[in-house]
């Protein structure tokens, strides 16, 4: 193997030998030093191989045993190259193969991070980036265990991590940390009190002692539960006090907004702003100006993917979304209709727990506003769990 | 195989060719002079203690150096005078 590959270096030929002393020629050839090889007779000829060099100084031993020699074949890099003389553009382009190959291994092409469950992969690159390590950095002014360490203290999340930069792609391994498990306590003594003033329609109590009844009106902060038992012997015992007491709860709650809004309205014309990426830098393939202040832009980027390998190239789009500022004014039926949105929204995630019992709405339209106010009776669960202070 | 060698170089010395067989296939001749004649049923050998004849078919020189020659092929006997 390593022969051939010399021998393909150096150049070699195949050659038709005849005449009268081929035998005489063999001798010659071996005590003059020259190597030949694959000799083989065939229909009174022969054929051969030898090297370029010293086919060229063979003619005299050729005339002295008298025979004459025909090159067959040309094989090798000096007849390749002999070939493209004249086409410097390949040899260009190859040594600029080369430099680009050079130039390009010397920089990250691609950030893998493996062990993202829970955390978000744009929070992790966004850190890594900050810290240095981003697609199309420099890898000799990386310092590896710094970034490591600075990532971490970024995510306070990561519990370990690991970064391997193996040719021109930086892998991230990263373990994430185990949150402990809320631990609810049991055992502590503590009363139930009251969260809100109502009045109680049912009355759950897993433990504790609960003198009231159905019907009771109850104020905000009165003892619902108490923890203090005493049994027959007049015995005190403290307990940790458990109980759901549902109540209906009386809530007013006002919303309003003003009669004249400002209203962002997007128009139907868009722009597309591309740019050829390479490495980090950019370049644009549109140069339209914007047409106003006023728009929106989303980015989107596409990266070249070669054999499973993410290539430093790819372009960006850029899609300019423009907006108006308008002034509208509501109607009355407009604007309760958003109030009365609001107030879904009110019950569902600031009420969320409790059940709607009754609602009233009452509009009014005061000082450049337009006001709903909403009367509700929730049905809720008012237990509160108060830890027992002992003096 | 330090004693092989050692017999190998004694012989080279007492001017005797070294035949080395692969099976009926290929020989190594170490201590041949030249080529005397040349075909591929036929390939004569000089050496100094006299000339080595081997006969078969498809007979062809592999490699051919000074001291050295290494011809392949079907052979079918092998012939020393002098």
């Amino acid at each position: 193997m390593v022969l051939r590959f010399i021998r393909l270096l150096r150049g070699y030929v195949e050659f038709v030998l005849f005449g009268r002393f081929p035998e005489r020629f063999i001798n010659l050839l071996t005590r003059e030093g020259i190597r030949s090889w694959d000799i083989m007779p065939e229909k009174g000829m022969y054929n051969g191989k030898m090297l370029l060099t010293d086919y060229r100084r063979i003619r005299p031993l050729a005339r002295r045993a008298g025979v004459r020699l025909k090159v067959r074949k040309r094989s090798g890099l000096p007849f390749f190259l002999k070939k493209y003389r004249r086409r410097r553009g390949l040899l260009i382009g190859a040594a600029a193969g080369l430099v680009l190959l050079t130039v390009l291994s010397q920089f990250v092409w691609d950030i893998r991070i493996s062990g993202v469950n829970t955390l978000s992969y744009s929070k992790v690159m966004a850190a890594l980036s900050d810290n240095g390590l981003y697609p199309g950095c420099f890898k000799p002014s990386l310092t590896v265990s710094e970034i490591e360490r600075e990532t971490e203290l970024y995510v306070p999340d990561i519990s370990w991590i690991s970064i391997n930069i193996l040719n021109n792609i930086a892998e991230v391994e990263i373990k994430e940390k185990v949150r402990k498990p809320g631990i609810s306590d049991t055992k502590t003594p503590c009363n139930i009190k009251a969260s809100d003033d109502g009045v109680i329609t049912d009355i759950i109590v897993h433990s504790g002692s609960c003198t009231l009844k159905r019907g009771t009106a109850v104020t905000k902060n009165s003892l619902l539960v108490s923890s203090v038992i005493e049994d027959n012997e007049q015995n005190i015992r403290y307990v940790h006090s458990d109980a759901e007491i549902f109540a209906d709860v009386k809530a007013d709650k006002v919303f309003k907004i003003p009669i004249t809004n400002n209203k962002i309205v997007f128009k139907s014309e868009t722009d597309e702003r591309s740019r050829l990426r390479f490495l980090w830098a950019e370049l644009p393939l549109s140069l339209a100006p914007r047409r106003s202040d006023n728009f929106v832009s989303v980015f989107s980027q596409r990266r070249v993917i070669f054999n499973s390998v993410t290539l430093p190239i790819g372009d960006s789009l850029e899609r300019l979304y423009y907006y108006s500022n308008s002034e509208i004014k509501h109607t009355p039926d407009e604007a309760k209709s958003i109030l009365k949105k609001k107030a879904a929204l009110y019950e569902c995630f600031c009420e969320g727990k409790g059940r709607v019992k009754t609602r009233s709405f009452n509009f009014k339209r005061i000082d450049g506003f337009d006001v709903l106010s909403a009367s509700y009776v929730f049905n809720k669960n008012i237990a509160v769990k108060q830890r027992l202070k002992v003096n | 195989m330090k004693n092989m060698e050692q017999r190998r170089v004694q012989e080279l010395n007492y001017k005797l060719p070294v035949l080395e067989f692969t099976g009926n296939r290929r020989v190594l001749t170490e201590g041949s002079t030249g080529v005397l004649k040349y075909d591929d049923e036929l390939v004569r050998l000089n050496s100094r203690s006299g000339v080595i004849t081997f006969k078969g078919r498809g007979l062809s020189i592999k490699c051919i150096s000074p001291t050295c020659v290494i011809v392949e092929g079907f052979i079918i006997s092998v012939e020393f005078t002098g």
